[in-house]
């Protein structure tokens, strides 16, 4: 047995090194994986917040779209919360108030892929924010938006949710 | 000397090259970490202070200014906007610009000097921009595709700048120095892409 201890020896050690250079490379996927996590992530919240933005720019409400006065029950008047939504309008180009997103879906094709959006629009209690049936003079918009290349631990899409409340006194 | 021995040092010459091999990635990987790191905090900070400038284009202490939109042109976006509402003066003339000047002190043959141009205060902003492209449209939530051809065409005529109602900016950066993938091989650049449409509520 004297000359292959040294063999033996040896095996273990590249044994133990290839158990460290796994644990490397494992490392260095991860690093890639969050590199070009982040650079999608970046392009997701600049999609969230085009919408948002862009639905800011919007009226109100139906019934305060070119209106020269405000609506004389406030928020009576406003769409029912089961109507929200776009209301005859065929494409985003034409929407034009705040909660005709309600319901909006879209593929986003952009240079990190494709990404795709829904958007829901809702009105929230003013007390605590939470979605209610009510008629409230705060609308909540929620963007969530799906990327095939982000994925949770379990290899399911991670959905990003980027949120807005509006206030129609606050316009 | 016998056989086993033999064998065991040209196994520990195989086990220290990989050992050195892997040393090298690593350190690569790391390189990598830190220059993406970098590029994207350099990317943020001016994707910030876009931020603060186009959707506030058009902004003065009392509604909107008379002109917003001056030039809109495939590098180049000149607006009017009020920067401090306390200041009683006129709104400033914003410029922001991609211009042909080369960072001298960096290695990256591609980056160019961005400015931003207030009335005539010029700040030179060399942080390794490649790129800065604005497209124009006249509608909202059209495509951003350039070979969709949605956008309005670049420069804007005078006559179609009122017409603008959404900006969709395209900014990337690379970094400074190359990271290096073998030995003797080809470096690259580390690069960072941002992007984004803006619906300024001035011009809408």
């Amino acid at each position: 047995m004297i000359g292959y201890s040294e063999v033996i020896q040896t095996m273990a050690a590249m044994i133990i090194f290839s158990m460290i250079l796994m644990n490397a490379n494992r490392m260095i996927h991860r690093n890639t994986v969050m590199q070009v996590e982040g650079e999608l992530e970046q392009e997701v919240i600049a999609l969230g917040q085009e919408i948002i933005e862009e639905a800011h720019t919007k009226s109100f409400d139906e019934v305060t779209v070119g209106a020269t006065a405000p609506p004389a029950d406030i928020p009576g008047d406003f769409v029912a919360s089961t109507s929200l939504g776009t209301d005859g309008e065929t494409a985003r180009q034409y929407y034009d108030d705040f909660d005709d997103y309600n319901g909006h879906t879209e593929t986003a094709q952009t240079a990190h892929g494709d990404f795709e959006i829904s958007v829901e629009v809702y009105y929230v209690d003013e007390d605590d924010y939470e979605q209610t049936s009510s008629k409230t003079t705060f609308k909540k918009i929620e963007v969530t938006i799906t990327s095939q290349f982000l994925r949770n631990n379990a290899g399911d899409l991670r959905e990003y949710r980027l949120e807005f409340i509006r206030n129609y006194y606050a316009d | 000397m016998n056989a086993g021995l033999i064998t065991s040092y040209i196994i520990a010459g195989i086990l220290l090259i990989s050992m050195l091999a892997m040393n090298i990635r690593v350190s690569q990987s790391s390189a990598e970490i830190t220059l993406t790191q970098i590029t994207r905090e350099k990317a943020d900070a001016i994707s910030d202070m876009i931020y603060d400038d186009i959707p506030n284009m058009g902004y003065d202490t009392e509604g909107k200014t008379s002109e917003i939109i001056t030039v809109a042109d495939e590098h180049k976006v000149t607006f009017y906007r009020k920067i401090d509402p306390a200041d009683t003066g006129d709104p400033e003339e914003i410029t922001w610009e991609l211009t042909d000047e080369e960072i001298p002190s960096t290695k990256n043959p591609d980056d160019r000097v961005l400015v931003r141009i207030v009335d005539s205060d010029t700040t030179k902003i060399t942080l390794g921009v490649t790129r800065f492209e604005i497209w124009y449209f006249d509608d909202f939530g059209l495509s951003t595709l350039p070979e969709d051809n949605e956008y309005l065409p670049r420069p804007v005529v005078s006559s179609q700048l009122t017409d603008i109602k959404q900006l969709y900016i395209a900014l990337e950066l690379e970094s400074a120095e190359q990271i290096y993938t073998g030995p003797g091989g080809t470096g690259r650049y580390i690069r960072t892409a941002w992007e984004k449409r803006y619906s300024p509520g001035n011009i809408e």
